[in-house]
């Protein structure tokens, strides 16, 4: 079962988180979205890293062991941050299978910000009704 | 050494297809890394029309791939973050800069960081759009917006590799948000006119703004803003370049393991 969440980061990009939970064990971790970061090719070490957590783990260990690696690795993430990946990631999980992440754009920053920057983030808040 | 120290090649506009366009961009990003070939400043069209979609984006999640073949628009991933653009032959004019990160410096030497140095190249497309009678300012991450409206003209997106930046954007020449949306993904038929109208508002062009200025008279001003107070010469594609361009079409940019990679 695919698990995912979307979030319009406000003054940034859009995020989306997809994973699957197998025994309480995440796997399949992927982000896509509209940002920049910087190598391109960290995303794939911070999917990883995500990879093999407990579904149980709280946003803020999620946090911290993302920006570990970020900071060792000297990655630049441009437009979102490694609270918003932990935030979208717990909402996926606890939002269960919704092919639009409709559940995570719902969350508190959708829609507030204006920044027009990806045709990406206006379809999902017209779809939103935002 | 300060930008206006650096010594520039310019490649005049040219039409290449979506995957020859990004090739070319990396073909030169390393002869400039490697010093063979000087810093950059490109412009282009797209020909057949094509989407682009950033990076870190599912082409699944955004690509009506059965669209985009039916109407022989090509598809393409960036190497560049980002998100998804239509790039319509006759709607936009493209530029690329490729600069070593070292030459990229304020006038006291400090390297402009990913932010500035958007900043600073949005710049020469602000200049670039007041030439043609457009006033418009740089909105941070990356886009230029018109400044009476707040709509946006010009997407930006930069990548960084070897020592080398890459910048890359659009200025759109008309905008044809319907056929934009029959090519990506966007869900059931009924909100597509609430959609088409959330992006209309938001989304502008040179033909809706000043609709009187003519693509040539676009691509000189913002040839002319781009060059100006450069120490530059128009050159072309070395033979090097052309190659490993050629090469990398058909080991990146055509394959299915890069464009369906996320």
């Amino acid at each position: 079962m695919e698990y995912i969440a979307t979030k319009k980061v406000a003054g940034g990009k859009l995020l989306r988180v997809k994973c699957d939970v197998e025994g309480g064990v995440l796997s399949n971790v992927s982000l896509t979205g509209d940002f920049f970061m910087h190598p391109e090719e960290g995303v794939s070490e911070l999917e990883n890293a995500l990879n093999g957590m407990s579904n149980e783990t709280p946003v803020r260990e999620f946090v911290s062991k993302l920006n570990d690696l970020i900071h060792e690795r000297g990655f630049e993430l441009i437009g979102f941050s490694a609270s918003n990946i932990a935030e979208t990631l717990v909402e996926a999980i606890r939002g269960g299978k919704d092919s639009w992440g409709s559940g995570g754009v719902a969350s508190g920053e959708a829609g507030k910000d204006d920044t027009s920057s990806g045709l990406d983030e206006l379809v999902r808040s017209a779809i939103s009704g935002k | 050494m300060a930008l206006s120290d650096i010594s520039w090649r310019v490649i005049e506009l040219e039409t290449h297809d979506a995957f020859m366009n990004m090739a070319l961009d990396e073909a030169c990003c390393e002869s400039v890394a490697s010093g063979v070939s000087k810093a950059t400043i490109r412009f282009y069209r797209w020909n057949p029309s094509a989407v682009s979609i950033g990076y870190f984006q599912s082409l699944d999640d955004e690509i009506n791939i059965e669209a985009c073949v039916a109407g022989g628009v090509d598809v393409i991933r960036r190497r560049t973050g980002g998100g998804a653009v239509y790039h319509d032959f006759d709607g936009e004019i493209t530029y690329s800069v490729m600069v070593p990160e070292k030459d990229f410096c304020s006038t006291d030497g400090v390297r402009l960081g990913i932010t500035e140095s958007y900043h600073e190249i949005c710049g020469w497309i602000i200049n670039g759009l007041k030439l043609v009678g457009i006033d418009a300012e740089f909105k941070p991450i990356n886009d230029v917006i018109v400044s009476s409206s707040g709509k946006k003209i010009s997407g930006n997106a930069q990548t960084r590799r070897g020592g080398v930046i890459l910048q890359h954007g659009t200025i759109l020449l008309t905008v044809d948000v319907k056929k934009m949306f029959s090519l990506l993904k966007v869900g059931k038929e009924k909100i597509a006119d609430k959609m088409i109208a959330a992006v209309e508002e938001r989304v502008t062009s040179v033909a809706q703004v000043r609709p009187e200025v003519t693509r040539e008279e676009v691509y000189s001003a913002l040839m002319s803003a781009f060059t100006s107070g450069k120490t530059f010469e128009v050159g072309t594609w070395t033979t090097e370049e052309s190659a490993r361009a050629e090469e990398l079409v058909q080991e990146r940019y055509r394959t299915k393991e890069w464009n369906e990679m996320r």
